[in-house]
């Protein structure tokens, strides 16, 4: 009796390890969690890795300089992928029923200046030699040009595009994944996008503001902030909330544990983080970092060279610039609202969603005046 | 009288781990329902600040190669870009080969070299080395560490943030496979990064810089009186007296790098008792200061506190089971009675027993694994011989008297693998 005891309980204490015992012997999921060591942050690294897999399958395409003679072909890459080499007539041809069902799987390249149809989805690649135009109100997996590329009026792109020169996007368009250019960008209103990378970003119809210059005099200087926690070098921790007056001068870094509102035309020779919300009034000028974690709102005409960071929105209206091209920079938030007549420089990324508007009215408004 | 402390004791012991029971659900339902933070991950363009590496290498000769060679390759502005190497009284070919890099690469790579008399330990060579740092920025990995190319930039984006003064990456055991032993610790190692630090990260509390695959920001460094020599665990030591000066400290999970996992058990026990002891060193330093601060949060003070006690619960645990033994067999076993007994026994043996395994499986369940899971059971081993050891620990460092805060003896974690090891990824 004792025995059967012992050998039920053993069994009873065995059959929970059962399956590890099993996933020891046979090791199916015994690597190391994947850590990609090749991924250096940069911004075009799909575009570089579409690059590269052109010219691995396109040899003949990319070696000859001059593209006089490239004729129109249509092919199949051994992985099954359907292609379609356009040569100077710049358009693609569809076959029936790809015009039928306004849909296309094969991956397009042009050696001159290509111009998309409208209406279509592009469900593959898209690569052009020198430009693009994607035509209007078209579906687009991917893009990449060496020259400037044109998005039309009414599209989604649905994975990345790059250009190698510059970028334009028209109204209502919508870029989902990223969206690069090596020289400019420039996003209409009504469009959106999760992440833009250029040297220069224009955003709106509106001519933007020159650049703008460090306003020094005049200014009043701040020597004693209330409620101070700690204070060691430059930076400052404040207790609550931080009120700096308009016109003020802050040499040094501020972090407050609660809001930060900062007046119009002061200037922060450093960087401000604020536990809550952020506010800058019209024409401040900030030479670090700004960090919130709620919503930043920067009224007209600001400027901030550092990363500009929220964990929540982030609202720029008309006239302010973000970085410089010396110094690109990046704004990053969950959401991004800027108005037209903002530049920035660097990467603009929002992890749900950014919106080109026309005015501050219809955007998220929280903290107060 | 006797009984009566016993009782006591007993149900001080069950608080207390009812309150860390808490703290793992707490930490792995955040981590699988909450709001997600990693506020610095997206930067990735900006005017980069000043940046040292800085690798302390004691016998590193069969890891370090690869360690340096993968720093050269990062992707960072080479004019802001430095790495300091601090050859602690190396007996082997560890000198010759950093000397070798340094020749090569005199722009980039200083080297310093810890004499046979200077001060032992890790803590010593960082205060050391970071004595000839001119840079903002010190990250600080082990020489067995292979970074990414993308590593150094986010680790350095969120010292942008001024309140910042510690960033802590993401440590991924590379040895996976090699036995029972790294699988298991690649399932705790998961639960500790995945869930506990993010979800420290995601709630505002106080995730631990942890020695490697971190930064420091010099300022910070500074305005507490840099590294203390004195201290086993270095890195939990900076975490408390920086977050007492109120800098924070904050967690990227993006962030990931590959370490070696100790592949034998006696190998596993020095490294958890050189832990348990550093640990309760700064326990025995921080607790009070952390309740007397007003430069944190009533969460982060709660946090912090439970933080430092974490090795103190296994000896504890383990009192408590002397404690509850001996009731029962005193006759005393009648703490609880009747209807409260039996719900208070199987809630914790449905809920409270499966903490620590349920933040393991969500973690597992994040990483996206499959049948790794499987292994889950083994970890009552694991935990086992964890707690005894650490129980051993405690108990010689209380045994120690005075000495039992300061102690001074450092082990190093040995190395496995060498020069010619190659990643075999998922």
């Amino acid at each position: 009796m004792i025995l059967l005891f012992i050998i039920i309980t053993l069994i009873i204490f065995t059959l929970p390890l059962l399956p590890g015992f099993a996933e020891l012997a046979v090791a199916s999921d015994a690597k190391p969690l994947r850590v990609i060591q090749e991924y250096d942050t940069d911004p075009k690294y799909f575009a570089t890795g579409f690059r590269l897999y052109l010219e691995k399958n396109f040899d003949s395409f990319f070696s000859t300089r001059d593209k006089a003679g490239v004729k129109f072909q249509e092919g199949e890459l051994a992985n099954g992928t359907k292609f379609q080499i356009i040569g100077k007539q710049g358009l693609p041809i569809f076959e029936q029923k790809e015009i039928n069902s306004a849909d296309t799987k094969k991956l397009l390249l042009g050696a001159f200046a290509l111009t998309l149809p409208d209406n279509m989805f592009y469900e593959t690649e898209i690569y052009g030699y020198e430009t693009i135009k994607s035509g209007n109100n078209n579906r687009l997996r991917a893009l990449m040009a060496e020259g400037d590329i044109e998005i039309g009026k009414g599209c989604n792109i649905l994975r990345w595009v790059h250009s190698n020169a510059s970028l334009s996007v028209k109204e209502e368009s919508h870029l989902y994944g990223r969206a690069t250019a090596n020289n400019s960008i420039t996003i209409a209103e009504s469009c959106s996008f999760e992440r833009l990378n250029a040297p220069i970003i224009l955003f709106g119809n509106v001519e933007p503001a020159r650049e703008l210059e460090h306003k020094n005099t005049g200014l009043t200087t701040i020597t004693e902030i209330p409620n101070v926690k700690d204070r060691y070098e430059r930076r400052w921790l404040i207790d609550g909330d931080i009120h700096i007056k308009a016109n003020s001068f802050f040499d040094g870094d501020l972090v407050a544990t609660g809001n930060v509102v900062i007046g119009a035309g002061s200037h922060i020779k450093g960087s401000v983080k604020s536990n809550q919300d952020m506010y800058l009034y019209t024409g401040v000028t900030i030479e670090g970092s700004l960090f919130s974690a709620g919503d930043i709102h920067m009224e007209t005409n600001c400027h901030v060279n550092g990363p500009v960071v929220a964990e929540d929105t982030i609202l720029i209206e008309s006239g302010s610039r973000i970085g410089s091209e010396a110094n690109p920079t990046t704004v990053s938030a969950l959401f991004i609202k800027v108005m037209s007549g903002v530049v920035a420089h660097g990467t603009i990324w929002a992890d749900e969603t950014a919106d080109v508007i026309r005015n501050s009215a219809t955007a998220y408004k929280k903290v107060a005046a | 009288m006797f009984v009566l402390v016993l009782k006591f004791t007993l149900f001080v012991i069950i608080g207390l781990i009812l309150v860390y029971t808490i703290r793992h659900y707490t930490f792995t339902l955040n981590r699988l329902f909450g709001r997600q933070r990693h506020p610095y991950i997206n930067i990735d363009t900006a005017s980069w600040p000043n940046v040292t590496v800085l690798v302390a290498a004691h016998n590193e000769e069969a890891v370090i190669e690869n360690s340096i060679e993968a720093l050269l390759r990062v992707n960072y502005p080479s004019n802001k870009f430095k790495i300091m190497i601090a050859n602690d009284r190396s007996t082997d070919r560890t000198a010759e080969i950093i000397d070798d890099f340094a020749a090569r690469y005199p722009e980039i790579i200083k080297v310093l070299h810890r004499k046979e008399n200077d001060h032992p330990g890790k803590a010593s060579a960082l205060r050391d080395a970071t004595q000839y740092i001119d840079s903002e920025i010190i990250i600080i990995f082990d020489a067995d560490y292979i970074p990414g190319l993308g590593l150094i930039k986010q680790l350095a984006a969120p010292f942008f943030d001024p309140e910042v003064g510690l960033v802590m990456g993401r440590v991924v055991p590379v040895n996976t496979g090699y036995n029972l032993l790294t699988r298991l610790l690649d399932l705790e190692r998961a639960g500790g990064y995945q869930v506990d630090q993010q979800a420290r990260m995601n709630l505002g509390l106080v995730p631990q810089y942890g020695g490697t695959v971190g930064g420091v920001r010099r300022a910070a460094l500074e305005s507490v009186g840099g590294w203390l020599e004195d201290t086993l665990a270095e890195d939990t030591d900076i975490t408390y007296r920086t977050i007492l000066k109120g800098w924070k400290s904050v967690y990227q999970n993006h962030s990931e790098c590959y370490e070696e996992a100790p592949e034998t058990w006696p190998v596993r026990m020095n490294q958890i008792t050189r832990w348990a002891k550093g640990h309760n060193q700064s326990m025995c330093r921080y607790t009070f200061q952390c309740f007397a601060t007003k430069k944190v949060s009533l969460s982060e003070k709660i946090d912090s506190i439970l933080l430092l006690g974490v090795y103190m619960m296994s000896p504890i645990v383990m009192l408590g089971w002397t404690i509850a033994i001996l009731l029962f067999y005193m006759g005393e076993n009648n703490l609880l009675v009747g209807s409260l007994a039996l719900f208070a026994i199987t809630a914790f043996g449905t809920i409270g027993n499966f903490a620590a395994f349920f933040e393991i499986t969500s973690a597992v369940h994040l990483d996206g694994g499959k049948k790794r899971v499987l292994l889950l059971p083994f970890n009552l081993f694991n935990f086992l011989i964890s707690a005894v050891t650490v129980s051993i620990a405690t108990i010689a460092q209380l045994l120690s008297g005075a000495n039992g805060c300061h102690p001074r003896t450092w082990v190093k974690t040995p190395r496995f693998r060498d020069n010619n090891f190659v990643i075999e990824q998922e």
